[in-house]
């Protein structure tokens, strides 16, 4: 049972390695850096041309940096992840590995992992890319930053799932991409949790929601009732905004509820 | 009468072992909804024969080698490759076996070499044999040229020398290939029939399907025929050619006349031979043997021989599909 358990460990870090290796050459992964890459040029553009300079307080320079992850996350796991199960079946290399001495269990978590390290990579790189340019253009560094990428890198893993199990469910790799993007950026992200904190319920079960934490944990901001300028006059409005504990549980749920269910749902799969 | 599992030495974990079969299907089915893809099949493949898996569109070849390689899930019944059951264990049944179904796709932005490295690391081999063994298998599919470039260029001919050479990368004892030709413009099926031929001197099972009665003539020396999911019949080759009472052989001449037919009738093991338009339709007893033995006498008739055409297993095939309608 040892070496059993040992050749399946083994095989997947066969299928991570290769997994990871065709990712990199792969024409999603340089649209998934090139958003990354254009959504910046956009945040610091807009800020010069709003502020005239980017901030000099590490909190404030960070934040305008954060504020499009869940965005660039979205947009990257959906390009990444949604078409990995549905593309072994629409470009039959199924028919290449699924007969393969190798359960299909230790396939399926040899591409997730290989979706995740890539993701996770390029969001890191974000990250690091904006601590220098603190760094430089501020003099320090906020440190919740590290606190924000470890709920940037667990959002990913939730929007990876989600997008894992549209890939598992659908036939064809650009349907799994267009739906997991409109399901979380327009379903989710700007429908449901925006009508729910109109009409004040804490939409706490939603994906999206716990992402604001990425941002929120620099900006600090707490759940409760702000003025908000309107050219009609000031207006009250309740914002919310998640615990860290609600948004690494429903972070968490998420990716865990749905990858094993893409699991499932893969490992039922016939060619 | 013993069931083919009975045959076999069962040992304790339930699989079974020491066997002339390192293929067995055992009362093996597929149901989608009410339509059965495959019936309650049985059918054993014997060590080192290159069986043909032969029947019409949706007689349920491909399903039952689907199901043989993990692709889809058996209704019921099973199947042993090497003695392990793939239905139950599908990583056990598959370890020392090599497929080719249809024609696979492989990673675009991978090379040959990669793609071989990552199926051969799958399989458990070691990165000092892969890199040994990968030019050999490269150099008998003739893809060396070829090694460094990525597989998204190539064409669907080469696309399937690199999924044969794949299939032989680990030195399996057990082939299945379904429909190997299939799509194939005729250079690209010749270079894979050439390949398929060069197999047949080695120690190996290859179970193949296909619909091309030629193909299957020409490489294999057992044929297992299927129709509505079942096994109509499974007997060697030359058997099968002889059903129909005697092969059925065209000798085209070019100073046929109505005298050298009858003394073609008067030949050695001729069952019967009459003009049918510009061949000679030769009924004969036998094998390869006696039809080497029949072309000798004829051209040492004077006649010119300038064809000969072998429609057995066209006849035997098409004999059996209309009796299972």
């Amino acid at each position: 049972m040892a070496k059993g358990i040992g050749d399946d460990m083994r095989q997947i870090g066969v299928v991570t390695k290769y997994e990871i290796l065709k990712h990199l050459r792969s024409k999603r992964m340089l649209i998934f850096i090139a958003i990354a890459v254009i959504l910046f040029a956009l945040m610091t553009a807009l800020v010069i041309i709003l502020d005239g300079k980017l901030p000099d307080d590490p909190t404030e320079f960070m934040k305008q940096y954060l504020a499009i992850v869940i965005i660039m996350i979205i947009i990257g796991t959906s390009l990444i992840c949604a078409p990995a199960i549905a593309s072994e079946f629409e470009e039959r290399t199924a028919l290449l590995m699924f007969p393969r001495p190798m359960k299909k269990t230790s396939f399926f978590i040899g591409k997730v992992l290989a979706c995740y390290i890539v993701c996770g990579a390029v969001i890191v790189l974000y990250y690091l890319i904006c601590i220098v340019l603190s760094f430089i253009c501020t003099g320090g560094l906020d440190l919740n930053t590290f606190g924000s990428l470890g709920m940037a890198l667990l959002f990913m893993m939730g929007a990876g799932g989600f997008g894992l199990l549209m890939s598992s469910m659908f036939k064809k790799g650009s349907t799994s991409i267009i739906v997991t993007i409109l399901v979380l950026l327009l379903v989710f992200y700007s429908m449901i949790d925006g009508l729910l904190i109109m009409f004040e319920v804490e939409p706490f079960f939603s994906l999206t929601y716990a992402g604001l934490d990425i941002l929120n944990f620099v900006a600090g901001d707490p759940t409760g009732i702000q003025i908000i300028e309107t050219p009609m006059g000031p207006v009250e409005m309740m914002f919310y905004y998640p615990s860290h504990a609600l948004a690494v549980s429903v972070m968490a749920t998420w990716a865990i509820v749905t990858t094993a269910l893409a699991a499932l749902l893969f490992r039922r799969r016939e060619f | 009468m013993a069931t083919i599992k009975e045959t076999y030495f069962a040992q304790e974990d339930g699989s079974i072992t020491e066997s002339d079969s390192p293929i067995v299907i055992e009362n093996l089915s597929k149901r989608y909804g009410s339509f059965m893809a495959v019936d309650d099949l049985t059918l054993s493949v014997k060590k080192n024969s290159f069986t043909g898996f032969l029947g019409p569109n949706g007689a349920g070849k491909s399903t039952t080698l689907k199901i043989l390689t993990n692709l889809i899930r058996a209704t019921s019944g099973s199947g042993y490759l090497n003695g392990v059951d793939v239905t139950k264990n599908a990583k056990g049944a598959l370890t020392d076996v090599g497929t080719v179904v249809e024609t696979p796709e492989f990673y675009s932005y991978l090379t040959p070499i990669e793609t071989m490295m990552y199926l051969g690391r799958i399989n458990g081999m070691t990165k000092e044999s892969l890199s040994s063994k990968i030019p050999e298998i490269l150099e008998d599919v003739k893809m060396t040229e070829w090694s460094d470039k990525r597989i998204g260029t190539f064409s669907k001919g080469m696309r399937q020398r690199i999924a044969l050479g794949q299939a032989l990368l680990t030195d399996p004892s057990v082939i299945i290939l379904d429909e190997p030709t299939s799509g194939l413009d005729p250079r690209g099926m010749i270079e894979i029939r050439e390949i398929l031929k060069s197999l047949k001197t080695r120690d190996l099972t290859i179970f193949m399907s296909s619909h091309m009665l030629y193909e299957v003539s020409d490489l294999c020396d057992r044929i297992a025929m299927i129709n509505h999911g079942k096994l109509l019949i499974h007997d060697t080759t030359d058997k099968l050619m002889n059903l129909a009472g005697g092969r059925s052989i065209k000798i085209k001449v070019l100073n046929m006349t109505p005298a050298a037919v009858d003394e073609i009738s008067s030949l050695p093991n001729v069952i019967s031979a009459e003009i049918d338009g510009s061949s000679i339709a030769v009924r004969l007893n036998g094998g390869d043997a006696e039809q080497a033995s029949l072309l000798r006498e004829v051209t040492g008739m004077g006649l010119n021989v300038y064809s000969l055409s072998n429609d057995n297993l066209e006849s035997a095939y098409l004999d059996l599909i209309k009796e299972s309608r």
